[in-house]
C-alpha cells in the first residue's frame, strides 16, 4: 500500500529536463559569446575577461596605445639643409648650406579615436597641441607651436605608429656680438611626418619655411629674406635619455662646428 | 329579443351633420405660408420653428470665460521650506558641463594611477592642485609660452613690424562658488603675473633704428569658465590687467592695459591671444603655453645646449 502511494507521488512530481543554453555566462548562450568573440577578433579559447594588455611604459609618460590622455616631452636631432634667399636684384641667388636642427617640444595627447576590446580601451589615434623651441646654427632659436597627431598601428607596447605635426614657426633670437638677443620675424610654417616605434622614438622627415619681411616701407636693414630648411632626423621621448642627449649634443656641435652663415 | 330594435334603429338612423369651422382663430392661429423668410428670433433658442446653429472654431468666442479660469491662488502666509533634491541622473551626456559618464571600459594605463579619484598633483582631495584641473578648488599656475604677433605703432615715429616673445607666468586660481556650495561649479577667479622678453620695436624718425628688446611685466585678474567636469577639461580664460613696459624710444617705463583670451586644455597647455596696449604702442600676440612641469625641463635643455655651445646669455 505504502509502496503504491510513493510510486504515485514520484510519478506525479515534475521531472526537470537537461540544462540548455547558458553554460558559462548566465545571460548569453555559447553561440552568442562566440559571435561576440568573432566581432572583436578574440580567439575562441581566450575569454574576454582573460585579456592581459601590456603594461604602459613609465606610467604613460612615454606614449603607449594602452594610455589615454598624456603629456610627453620630445627632443629632435636632425640633419638639415638650410637655404636663404640672397640679393633679390640678382636672378636665382640662393644661399644654401648643410646644418643641423634641434627641437625641444612638449606634446599634449588627447585620445581622438579608441578601440574597445573586452573591458579595455586602447588608443589608436591621438591629437593635441604642441609647443617648443627649435635651434640651429648661427645660434638661431625659433618658437614653434601647432598640432601633433599619432596613429598607432597596433595595441602592443612596441607597436609602430605614424606621427605627424605641423606648426607655426617664428624667430625668437639671433646672435649679436656673441650674445643672443630677441629677434622679430613673420610667421612661417613647419611640418613633419615620421614613423614611431612604441612611443620611444621616431624617424622623421620635414621642412620649414620662414616668411620674409619685405614690405617697401621697411628699410633694407630691417628686411628679412625668405628662408627655410628640409630635415631628416630622430625624435624621441627625453625620459629614456638618448633623445635628450642626442639633441643637446647636436645643439652644441651645430654652434661650435658649423661656421656662421650670411 | 330587445336588442334587435336598438340595432335596427342605429342602422337606420340618418348621419350626423359635419360641424362648420369656427370663424374665430384657434389657440395657435391659422397656418400661413409666406414667400419671405421670417426674421430669426432674438433669443438664443431661436423660438419655435427656427434652427440654432451649433458653435464652431470660427464663431466661438475667444473671450475667456470666468468659469474656465483657474481658481485664484492664495499665497500662503507660511514660508515653505525648499524641497531637498537628491541625485538627479542626467538625461544625456553633453560635451560641456557634464561629468564623465560611467563606463564599463577603461584604458589599461588608468589602473596605474595611485589616486584615480583625485586630480593629478593635488593635496587634500583637490583642495589645492599644482596642475589645474576641473575638480580643483585652488590651483597654482606656473607656465611658459612662446608667441608671435605684431607690434603696432600708432604714431608716425615707428614701423608696424612682427613681434615675437617668450613669456613665463605665475599665479593662482580659486573656485569660489565651488567652495561655497560644495559642489562643482564652472567659475574660477585668480590673479596672475607674467614677464616676457620680446623683439624690439623699429624707430623710424630721422633714421631707422632697431630698439632694445621689449621687456614687459603684467599683473592681471583672471576669470575662467570650465567647460566640463572631466579631467583635463577645456576652459576659457579671460585676463584683464595692467602691463608695464617701454614705449618705443621714450625713456622710462609706462603702464598700459593687458588683455588675454585663452583656451586651456586642463592645466597642461593653452592657446592664448593677448594684447598689451600702451601709449601709441600696442602688441598683439598669439601663442601656446605649457605647464612648468613640462616646460621647465625643456628650458633647461635649451639653456644647456646654448651655454655648452659657447653662447653667452
Amino acid at each position: 500500500m505504502i509502496g503504491s502511494v510513493l510510486l504515485s507521488l514520484w510519478l506525479a512530481s515534475p521531472v526537470e529536463g537537461p540544462a540548455e543554453g547558458p553554460a558559462e555566462h548566465p545571460n548569453y548562450t555559447q553561440q552568442e559569446m562566440a559571435r561576440l568573440r568573432e566581432r572583436w577578433e578574440i580567439p575562441a579559447e581566450q575569454p574576454i575577461e582573460a585579456l592581459r594588455p601590456n603594461k604602459p611604459k613609465w606610467r604613460c609618460l612615454i606614449p603607449d596605445p594602452s594610455c589615454g590622455f598624456g603629456v610627453e616631452l620630445v627632443a629632435t636631432s636632425a640633419y638639415a639643409y638650410r637655404f636663404r634667399q640672397g640679393n633679390i636684384s640678382e636672378t636665382n641667388q640662393v644661399f644654401g648650406w648643410h646644418s643641423a636642427r634641434v627641437a625641444y617640444e612638449v606634446w599634449v595627447n588627447f585620445p581622438a579615436h579608441t578601440q574597445t576590446l573586452g573591458r579595455y580601451k586602447f588608443t589608436r589615434f591621438t591629437l593635441g597641441p604642441k609647443a617648443g623651441v627649435v635651434a640651429s646654427d648661427n645660434r638661431d632659436l625659433w618658437g614653434n607651436f601647432g598640432i601633433a597627431g599619432r596613429y598607432w598601428f597596433g595595441r602592443g607596447g612596441w607597436s609602430p605608429a605614424l606621427e605627424f605635426s605641423s606648426a607655426l614657426s617664428f624667430r625668437l633670437t639671433r646672435e649679436r656680438n656673441d650674445m643672443i638677443v630677441p629677434q622679430r620675424s613673420p610667421v612661417g610654417i613647419t611640418a613633419d611626418i615620421g614613423i614611431n616605434i612604441g612611443g620611444w622614438g621616431a624617424i622623421i622627415l620635414g621642412g620649414q619655411y620662414d616668411t620674409p619681411l619685405a614690405r617697401e616701407d621697411v628699410p633694407e636693414k630691417i628686411r628679412i629674406s625668405s628662408a627655410g630648411q628640409v630635415f631628416i632626423g630622430f625624435r624621441g621621448n627625453i625620459l629614456w635619455g638618448l633623445p635628450a642627449a642626442a639633441a643637446v649634443g647636436t645643439h652644441i656641435a651645430s654652434q661650435r662646428a658649423i661656421p656662421n652663415q650670411p | 329579443m330587445i336588442q334587435f330594435p336598438f340595432t335596427a334603429l342605429l342602422l337606420l338612423a340618418p348621419p350626423e351633420p359635419t360641424p362648420e369651422p369656427a370663424a374665430e382663430p384657434g389657440e395657435f392661429g391659422e397656418l400661413e405660408a409666406s414667400d419671405e423668410p421670417a426674421e430669426p428670433a432674438p433669443d438664443a433658442s431661436g423660438g419655435y420653428g427656427a434652427v440654432t446653429p451649433l458653435p464652431n472654431y470660427s464663431t466661438e468666442s475667444t473671450e475667456p470665460d470666468s468659469r474656465d479660469a483657474p481658481p485664484p491662488v492664495v499665497e500662503s502666509k507660511r514660508e515653505r521650506k525648499p524641497k531637498t533634491t537628491g541625485f538627479e541622473e542626467p538625461t544625456d551626456f553633453g560635451p560641456f558641463f557634464e561629468p564623465a559618464p560611467v563606463s564599463e571600459v577603461h584604458f589599461p594605463g588608468e589602473s596605474l594611477r595611485r589616486r584615480p579619484t583625485q586630480p593629478f598633483a593635488s593635496v587634500a582631495g583637490g583642495m589645492f592642485c599644482f596642475v589645474e584641473d576641473s575638480a580643483c578648488d585652488v590651483s597654482l599656475l606656473t607656465d611658459a609660452d612662446v608667441g608671435v604677433g605684431v607690434n603696432v605703432i600708432e604714431s608716425g615715429n615707428g614701423l608696424d613690424v612682427p613681434y615675437t616673445q617668450f613669456r613665463v607666468r605665475a599665479g593662482f586660481t580659486l573656485r569660489p562658488l565651488k567652495l561655497a556650495r560644495k559642489q562643482w561649479h564652472m567659475w574660477g577667479v585668480g590673479v596672475v603675473g607674467s614677464w616676457s622678453l620680446g623683439s624690439g620695436s623699429v624707430l623710424a624718425t630721422d633714421d631707422v633704428a632697431e630698439l632694445d628688446p621689449i621687456e614687459t611685466w603684467r599683473l592681471a585678474l583672471l576669470n575662467q569658465l570650465w567647460l566640463g567636469q572631466r579631467r583635463n577639461a577645456l576652459h576659457l580664460d579671460v585676463s584683464f590687467g595692467a602691463a608695464n613696459s617701454t614705449v618705443l624710444d621714450t625713456p622710462g617705463r609706462y603702464w598700459g592695459t593687458h588683455v588675454e583670451l585663452a583656451l586651456g586644455f586642463g592645466g597642461w597647455a593653452a592657446v592664448t591671444l593677448a594684447g598689451d596696449f600702451l601709449d601709441q604702442d600696442s602688441r598683439f600676440v598669439l601663442g601656446v603655453r605649457g605647464h612648468g612641469i613640462a616646460t621647465a625641463p625643456l628650458i633647461a635643455l635649451v639653456i644647456l645646449g646654448l651655454v655648452a655651445g659657447g653662447v653667452a646669455l
